[in-house]
């Protein structure tokens, strides 16, 4: 089990609701179900797996904050999903003061394509799942040392005995099969 | 190839490029042009970050279910050579499940509500620390539970009586104030009184401290190999349910290595190394604050940019135990300053040599376990006594203009004469501060 020493968990706010046990175990069943979906949504603003989880630990952090304003009978997930929509773009922001980012008007409009085909990524998520079954068992675990939140690129070099260089080409071509196997299944031509 | 197929070929290329981490300012404005205008670049850009979001997902459930197999396994071949038990294999296979599905869960929310108790803070970190996970700053308090993971560096916790430095690469997690799971990797205490019966656990052995300074290094392929400085740990041997099969006292200047895998434990040479890279990078530093970070090894040099430090400073342990053998005199920040033959004085250098792209001038603090006798900011001074307290492989600036300017540069000592503050300027030519601060050791 890997516990990163989050902002959220340290927050001051967390402390002082401790007492309202309902309120967060009501907050912890909606944010369970939509806690994936967030994040997919920090993601695709952000870029990559180190920002999205600084963007979702604030995100978390203003959802617990604003819970009582959440509209009771309305989408949780559309909910949580505008609010890490909103911190991810705010943290990117910041991040281009410093050194760069993606504008404004790209966000947005990654924004909009993301929330308007939520069925089609719910889909493509499914098919991607049985292009992955297809691997065989060590593409599939080499896949998952990579994507893993607890192996960094130069860790599963490592463990293999190679270069980073060498893993990346790896990934590469595995990407490539899978993005290909995700295309065909979808009807599409690959490359498209 | 056709042109959709080649823009799309791009698109992917560049998120690629976004979530490794490998995009410069180019690509990216590229990536921007090619979202804003091209509707059908947005739709592949989407797809393929939300395709890397997915197999991250999916790394993540797969783990989860394979470590719940994996144990599951060996807890089926424990039941077969023990068939009497079968009621009881079957629950504690039922348990595990819960534990990992519990574990899974927890990684999948990513964070936890039911705050765990506060443990103590991070002291301090070498200016190399990498670690996976989120960001980790000087002072943040640890709570139980905690897991750190570092590729690099050495990352130092303070406890209540106990101060606690993770050598990377290692893992290791604070199940509470006075127990640490060391699941792969190095780790050093030094304990207090206070700290007495802090525990490191590794998978096959438990180290009790019993009031001394000691480290500790497990990995899967040798064992756990404990190192004695000063002082007795009890190491404990465990079986695979848990409990002990041997148990005996490792004392001062000792060594022992435990392997569960041949249930074999004995003694061997000790090796000093772990201590004297904890040394190397903390010496008697209690606590560091702010932006303010040490070294793991010993720099090359030390000249005007050698050691650039953007937006933070280095302090950097020197010669550890210098015995005066006759009086001294020094100019120190605040005057004339007189030690006597026979201190013993521990060194070391701040260091700021910041480059075109600082953008603050930062503040720091750092807390020594002695009492700070004298604090030389004078070129003159510093260059003085490069031979007598700085390092012996390391090449020192020669220049006048590594003093400090004390118009610009701010320096306060608190009134116990154990901390000591900085704020370094940014302004000339030749931008390089620095300032030597001797310690009394052993009062």
């Amino acid at each position: 089990m890997r516990v990163t020493m989050s902002r959220f968990a340290t927050s001051p706010f967390v402390g002082d609701l401790s007492d309202d046990s309902t309120r967060q175990a009501r907050f912890i069943r909606c944010l369970a179900s939509a806690y994936a979906e967030a994040y997919a949504s920090a993601l695709v603003i952000v870029g990559n797996r180190n920002d999205a989880d600084d963007a979702i630990q604030e995100a978390c952090v203003v959802m617990w904050e604003k819970f009582d304003e959440f509209e009771q009978g309305t989408s949780f997930q559309k909910w949580a999903c505008s609010i890490a929509f909103l911190v991810a773009k705010n943290f990117v922001r910041k991040k281009r003061r410093r050194s760069f980012g993606l504008s404004d008007y790209a966000m947005s409009r990654i924004e909009r394509t993301r929330t308007g085909a939520e069925e089609l990524f719910e889909l493509r998520q499914e098919l991607l799942y049985d292009c992955v079954e297809k691997l065989s068992e060590r593409d599939r675990r080499f896949l998952d040392d990579c994507y893993s939140s607890s192996h960094t690129i130069a860790d599963v070099a490592r463990s293999n005995n190679t270069n980073v260089e060498t893993v990346y080409t790896r990934l590469k071509r595995l990407r490539s099969r899978l993005s290909e196997c995700l295309q065909r299944t979808l009807g599409r031509e690959p490359g498209t | 190839m056709k042109e959709e197929s080649r823009s799309s070929e791009e698109i992917r290329r560049l998120a690629d490029k976004m979530f490794d981490l490998h995009i410069d300012a180019a690509s990216l404005e590229r990536l921007d042009q090619l979202i804003s205008n091209d509707l059908s670049s947005l739709q592949t850009y989407v797809e393929r970050i939300s395709f890397h979001g997915d197999l991250m997902k999916q790394s993540t459930e797969r783990s989860a279910v394979r470590q719940a197999e994996m144990a599951m396994g060996r807890i089926l071949h424990v039941k077969s050579s023990r068939e009497k038990r079968q009621t009881w294999i079957f629950r504690i296979a039922t348990a595990v499940c819960c534990v990992l599905l519990g574990i899974f869960i927890e990684r999948m929310a990513q964070f936890r509500f039911a705050l765990p108790a506060k443990i103590g803070t991070v002291a301090s970190m070498t200016s190399d620390l990498q670690k996976s996970g989120g960001a980790l700053e000087l002072g943040h308090v640890v709570r139980a539970g905690s897991q750190f993971e570092l590729q690099e560096g050495i990352l130092s916790l303070q406890l209540p009586g106990v101060s606690v430095n993770l050598i990377g690469p290692v893992t290791a997690r604070m199940v509470d104030h006075k127990t640490l799971d060391l699941i792969r990797g190095s780790m050093h205490a030094t304990v207090q009184k206070e700290g007495e019966g802090f525990t490191v656990k590794t998978p096959g052995s438990t180290i009790v401290d019993l009031g001394t300074e000691f480290s500790v290094e497990y990995q899967p392929e040798t064992g756990t190999a404990v190192n004695v400085l000063r002082g007795r740990v009890q190491a404990s041997l465990l079986d695979r349910a848990g409990a002990a099969i041997k148990m005996f006292d490792v004392t001062s200047r000792r060594a022992a290595l435990l392997d569960e895998r041949s249930s074999r434990a004995h003694e061997v040479n000790f090796s000093a190394t772990k201590f004297e890279e904890v040394i190397r990078a903390k010496g008697t530093i209690r606590s560091i604050d702010g932006s303010l970070r040490t070294l793991t090894r010993p720099p090359e040099s030390l000249k005007a940019e050698a050691q650039i430090t953007t937006n933070h400073m280095l302090v950097i342990p020197e010669q550890q135990n210098v015995l005066l053998t006759e009086d001294v005199h020094f100019q120190s920040l605040h005057g004339p300053v007189h030690l006597k033959a026979g201190t013993r004085l521990a060194s070391y250098l701040v260091h700021y040599d910041p480059d075109e792209w600082t953008t603050f001038a930062p503040r720091g603090a750092v807390t020594f376990d002695g009492r700070i006798a004298a604090v030389l900011v004078e070129g003159q001074q510093l260059n003085r006594t490069d031979a007598m307290f700085g390092l012996p492989d390391t090449v020192y600036e020669q220049g006048k203009f590594r003093e400090l300017e004390l118009g610009e540069d701010e320096i306060q000592i608190s009134d116990d004469r154990q901390t000591i503050s900085f704020y370094f300027g940014v302004s000339g030519q030749k931008a390089i501060d620095q300032a030597r601060v001797l310690v009394v050791r052993d009062e």
